[in-house]
């Protein structure tokens, strides 16, 4: 395959490959190859220069020029033909009926229709039912006249209230097995009969539909307070409302949980049972606490004691979260204390209560309710069962007004509080809880 | 216009190798372009689509010149009928004005086909790439490549032959 029979003989593809060469669009593998062959074949090289010197005449070729006239003739001769640019063609129109783009349209506008006949048609029977309405009760001084069905419930609701609503009446609460449609606002909300008319049911097609007895009357709804937990910093207990708050929300409840969140349990329990034997309790000490204690080891622990009312629980929180005011201001960072959550109590309080003293939770009794209270059944259950959880730990009964309290290691995983004798004996020596006291469970959570 | 006038005018000139039908061609080229403005879409460079306006009429020119009885290509003999078209080339008083190099050069480049003459003065003359090239054509890059490779041969054999190697 040869081309340019008067030339070098070639194959067709080096030839081709000589003339992108010269064209300078190359890619870097036909450039290598375009080294090899020119290194290798000598017809390839003269090819080669044969063809870039044809390039490079041609490129030297004099240029001519047209004369600065030349432009001046060409608008000359525009404006002599009187040439303006041909406008381009104008777009199609689309079409009217486009239906691609309707289509949303017609949809919107066939909703808005039936929107529009449903309201027509809602508005002409209403207005249709009053006006039936409007002439039966003209009628309603003579019952028997008419005795359509919307006539004869305006009649019916038209007696007075008292004959309809009251509980003895068989009328107004029709036996059973023979319902009769009645209008349950009619029925409890006694209205005086004036406004019965004013404001009249709606009677229609009473006749046809199933009836349903008539319902008894409905207590009105109570407002029942809910109790939300309080969390307070135990320094802000000097300010009036923190101080506040917190003996209210002591005074709520029959039992306290109280988590106080602090540095160093152990160190917290020094300060805590400091004063808790300044108010004259003595604090007996678990023995795996004290081992804890005694080796400093960063626990969270729990004070239980009954011996104390909420305003005393309030007056050692204030003087706890005071003293660890000062010691901060002495010196910063020698503060234990943080904030302190007081909820309200739970039954799953309750039983962990139980577990820390290693009372079985059959053991647990709920006491009678005391004679001559009713039991109110609307009345959360886990206010009653704590007070019977503190009535029914177990007492020893020997002294009355003992005041003790209790440390006990608090989420310690393997404390067996069955097997403490310090849990036994503060159980043991536990008499009658003084008036007004409350069982307290203060738990020191250590913070990190 | 004047920016391109010149340029336009050489290119055109090296295409049917007449001054007068280079200018004619140029001429009518401006002509059509303002006629057609509304039609320029600048999708292209306004350069590129005055070329096609311009390249497409001289190669047409080109055409119309060439003698009915084109015969067909002889390698080993020529046919002493080329060139095949009534250029300035074979004006006498206008071949004295030339040098002789390029006289030479334009008698080879009139013996081309116009569409290899046309693809040969783009490359060289103007320097444009393929793709260009084939966008003023309106043909595809294989077909510029093609052409290119055709010309070069075919110029390169008669220049050859035109210096008795």
């Amino acid at each position: 395959m040869n081309e340019g029979g008067t030339g070098v003989m070639l194959p067709a593809h080096l030839l081709e490959l000589l003339t992108a060469s010269v064209d300078g669009e190359l890619s870097a593998a036909e450039r290598r190859l375009l080294d090899k062959t020119l290194r290798d074949s000598e017809e390839a090289r003269v090819a080669h220069g044969q063809m870039l010197s044809a390039s490079r005449r041609v490129r030297q070729l004099p240029a001519p020029s047209l004369g600065d006239d030349f432009a001046a003739h060409i608008m000359q001769t525009i404006n002599d033909r009187a040439m303006m640019p041909t406008p381009l063609p104008m777009p199609r129109r689309r079409s009217t009926l486009d239906l691609q783009r309707l289509l949303p349209w017609v949809s919107m506008a066939t909703a808005a229709g039936v929107i529009l006949m449903v309201g027509l048609f809602a508005l002409a029977y209403f207005m249709q039912a009053e006006k039936q309405i409007a002439d039966a009760s003209k009628k309603a001084g003579a019952p028997e006249q008419d005795s359509s069905p919307v006539a004869r419930e305006v009649a019916r609701v038209a007696k007075p209230a008292p004959e309809r609503t009251q509980k003895s009446d068989p009328v107004a609460k029709p036996p059973v097995k023979e319902p009769e449609a009645v209008d349950v606002n009619v029925a409890t909300k006694q209205p005086e009969p004036a406004e019965v008319l004013a404001i009249p049911p709606r009677m229609l097609g009473l006749d046809n539909v199933i009836a349903t007895p008539s319902l008894p009357d409905a207590e009105p709804f109570k407002v029942v307070g809910v109790s939300l937990p309080v969390l307070l910093p135990l320094r802000d207990l000097d300010e009036a409302y923190p101080r506040k708050t917190t003996r209210n929300e002591l005074k709520k409840n029959e039992v306290v949980r109280i988590d106080l969140f602090c540095k160093d349990g152990i160190k917290a329990s020094e300060a805590v049972q400091a004063l808790l034997k300044a108010r004259g309790l003595s604090v007996t000490v678990d023995a795996t606490m004290q081992d804890r204690i005694r080796k400093k080891t960063r626990s969270d622990l729990m004070v239980y004691t009954d011996a104390l009312s909420a305003d005393e629980i309030a007056s050692l929180l204030e003087q706890l979260g005071g003293d660890d005011k000062k010691l901060e201001a002495k010196k910063s960072g020698d503060g234990q204390f943080d904030k302190f959550m007081l909820a309200p109590f739970h039954p799953s309080d309750l039983a962990e209560l139980a577990k820390l003293l290693g009372i079985p939770a059959n053991q647990v009794k709920l006491p009678k309710p005391k004679v001559g209270v009713p039991a109110d059944p609307r009345k959360p259950l886990d206010s009653i069962t704590a007070g019977q959880l503190a009535l029914n730990l177990p007492k020893g009964g020997s002294k009355v007004g003992e005041k003790i309290a209790l440390i006990v290691p608090y989420g310690l995983a393997g404390f067996q509080p069955q097997n403490s004798r310090e849990i036994k004996s503060f159980l043991e020596k536990r008499g009658e809880r003084r008036p007004n006291t409350v069982p307290m469970m203060l738990v020191l959570r250590s913070l990190n | 216009m004047r920016r391109y006038q010149d340029r336009l005018y050489h290119a055109i000139y090296r295409v049917v190798d007449n001054a007068e039908d280079a200018l004619d061609v140029v001429q009518e080229s401006f002509l059509n372009a303002y006629q057609s403005l509304n039609s320029f879409k600048g999708d292209a460079e306004f350069f590129t689509w005055l070329y096609r306006i311009a390249f497409n009429a001289a190669i047409s020119l080109k055409r119309k010149r060439r003698p009915a009885l084109r015969l067909e290509w002889d390698q080993d003999n020529r046919t002493g009928l080329e060139p095949m078209d009534d250029s300035a080339y074979s004006s006498p008083a206008s071949q004295l004005e030339r040098t002789e190099d390029e006289a030479v050069l334009q008698a080879a480049l009139n013996r081309l086909s116009p569409e290899h003459r046309v693809v040969l003065v783009l490359k060289d003359l103007e320097g444009q790439k393929y793709e260009d090239i084939a966008e003023v054509l309106n043909v595809p890059i294989g077909t510029i490549r093609s052409r290119l490779h055709r010309a070069r041969v075919e110029l390169r054999d008669l220049l050859m032959e035109e210096s008795g190697e």
